[in-house]
């Protein structure tokens, strides 16, 4: 399986049989300046780096407040952000259209953003919740007796707590992120502004006779999460597993 | 204060539920000409008919992925949580697909698929296997769905595997060594150790695989854009046309209200389902 993407590399040469003659770079540089991939890249990477680091901030706070703050209705809250994990942004798609629409988000990174923080915070939320729930309260008891303010306890004690859970949430969420086709396929309309997955998809479609164009643009596209992935696997595969087991 | 910061992470699900209500405005036809539709917009879809293909491939794919994803899944975590040398590597091969954007997935799949350059056809060809390099994958409106839901399966059942897998480590050794002293065969094992335990993961994996079935969206996008014809189409992918490409707004949000209320029903009924199933392991 995996040697099918090492065959669309060979395939850059000679067009319909799937062995190389020699390698042709030649490819690489000319698909690296047509599809703009710096661009998409920093693209992605700014949308990504935001989303989560929001996801992240939002998430935790909304955790630390619905489990440590005791207020009252807390359970309620919480299981009215399990509802959206239901829902998926393809449903509600259209309206959310709208209003970006009305708002001017369209085509904007800001948009984007807050889209993929409105989706990734149920999830993250409710792992959080989950996690600080078996974080004994004497801490935070501890801490407010020594006349510590909420945000204190929040910045000195949850978040160096809960670093475990955040990085795989980070991970799981990042990922899904910087793969992502359908948002920024309704909402970069212009075609100004690309992400990486976006990026191959409007260049197929120039291109899409040219195999090798397609293969070699793939290639480099995927070519930065595959080492990521290498590297990073344990950590990856390791953040899918516990938060399995969480939920 | 703290709370005025809830109140924040309130707002980002203001989107999420703001739709909500939307979409239900649609009985008031957001349409160009504003015009006070009413049901009509679902009456119209009921006598329309045409979408019912979408939602039958939507159907078919969903039950397809859910099954066999997770079968494929849960044979190759039973096979890696045995300790051999090497099952790391195994792990992260498997594992990989998951991480590639669908969007390369879906074209590099429709090279392998190309009747002409890929390499299906060539071993067929190399071979003399007649059938391998006459079948149109993805252009035999027969079998296109079919084509796209292998494809789906195999980007995937990593994801579905590694939760089953952490399901399975979870199972203490124990109860497999008892049962051993009681001369329990392996599928007696299997049957009343493992699967009792892994209910959870199995709760997840199957209600994860079901909803993600249920949208699927980008995969047969890019690969057939719904084609041939519309063989292909899924639900989600005719309320997008309808809504931005045909400009019917209001018809495409009633779609789209169908939907939400389809996954929901179709969740609900799961989780209880499940639930009850991990009480009674309990």
């Amino acid at each position: 399986m995996i040697s099918t993407s090492l065959r669309t590399e060979q395939a850059f040469n000679s067009n319909p049989v799937s062995l190389p003659e020699s390698i042709n770079f030649n490819n690489f540089i000319r698909v690296f300046k047509l599809a703009n991939i710096p661009a998409a890249m920093a693209n992605s990477l700014i949308i990504t780096a935001f989303s989560v680091l929001g996801q992240i901030f939002f998430g935790s706070l909304a955790a630390y407040a619905l489990t440590k703050m005791n207020l009252k209705k807390s359970n309620v809250y919480l299981s009215m952000y399990l509802f959206p994990i239901v829902f998926s942004i393809q449903m509600v798609i259209l309206p959310v259209f709208v209003i970006f629409k009305y708002l001017n988000l369209i085509d904007t990174h800001l948009g984007v953003i807050l889209i993929y923080i409105a989706t990734g915070l149920p999830i993250s939320v409710f792992i959080l919740a989950k996690f600080l729930k078996t974080v004994p309260n004497s801490l935070c008891e501890a801490a407010q007796i020594e006349g510590a303010s909420h945000f204190q306890i929040y910045y000195k004690i949850i978040l160096p707590v809960i670093k475990a859970p955040i990085a795989a949430i980070a991970v799981i969420n990042g990922l899904s992120v910087w793969n992502d086709f359908f948002v920024p396929f309704m909402f970069f309309t212009s075609g100004k502004i690309k992400t990486l997955p976006l990026g191959i998809y409007l260049f197929n479609q120039d291109h899409f006779i040219k195999w090798t164009y397609v293969s070699a643009d793939i290639l480099m596209t995927v070519f930065p999460l595959i080492i990521a992935y290498i590297l990073l696997q344990k950590y990856v595969i390791k953040g899918v597993m516990e938060g399995s087991l969480k939920g | 204060m703290l709370p005025s910061l809830i109140l924040i992470g309130f707002i980002y699900i203001g989107p999420l539920l703001y739709t909500i209500f939307l979409s239900s405005t649609d009985w008031n036809g957001i349409s160009r000409s504003f015009n006070f539709v009413g049901f009509n917009n679902f009456i119209g879809i009921f006598k329309n008919k045409d979408f019912l293909l979408p939602l039958s491939n939507t159907f078919i794919f969903a039950i397809a992925t859910l099954i066999f994803q997770n079968l494929i899944a849960l044979v190759f975590a039973v096979l890696l949580n045995e300790n051999f040398r090497g099952r790391n590597v195994f792990r992260t091969i498997f594992f990989m697909p998951v991480v590639i954007t669908t969007v390369a997935i879906g074209w590099i799949w429709r090279l392998i698929f190309n009747p002409f350059y890929g390499p299906i056809a060539y071993v067929g060809k190399f071979f003399g296997i007649g059938f391998l390099t006459d079948i149109r994958w993805l252009a035999d409106s027969r079998i296109v769905l079919y084509s796209i839901i292998l494809v789906n399966i195999w980007q995937w059942f990593g994801w579905n595997m590694v939760i089953y897998l952490a399901g399975l480590q979870a199972i203490p050794e124990e109860l497999y060594e008892a049962s051993n002293i009681d001369g329990a065969s392996f599928f007696a094992k299997f049957r009343y150790i493992t699967i009792p335990l892994l209910i959870p993961a199995i709760t997840i994996n199957l209600i994860m695989t079901t909803i993600g079935g249920l949208r699927i969206f980008d995969l047969p996008f890019i690969m057939t854009g719904g084609g041939p014809g519309h063989a292909s189409e899924t639900f989600v992918m005719k309320i997008i046309r309808s809504t931005f490409r045909d400009n019917r707004v209001g018809f495409g949000a009633a779609l789209s209200v169908i939907l939400v209320i389809l996954i929901f029903i179709i969740s609900i009924i799961q989780n209880r389902y499940l639930t009850r199933a991990e009480e009674s392991v309990e």
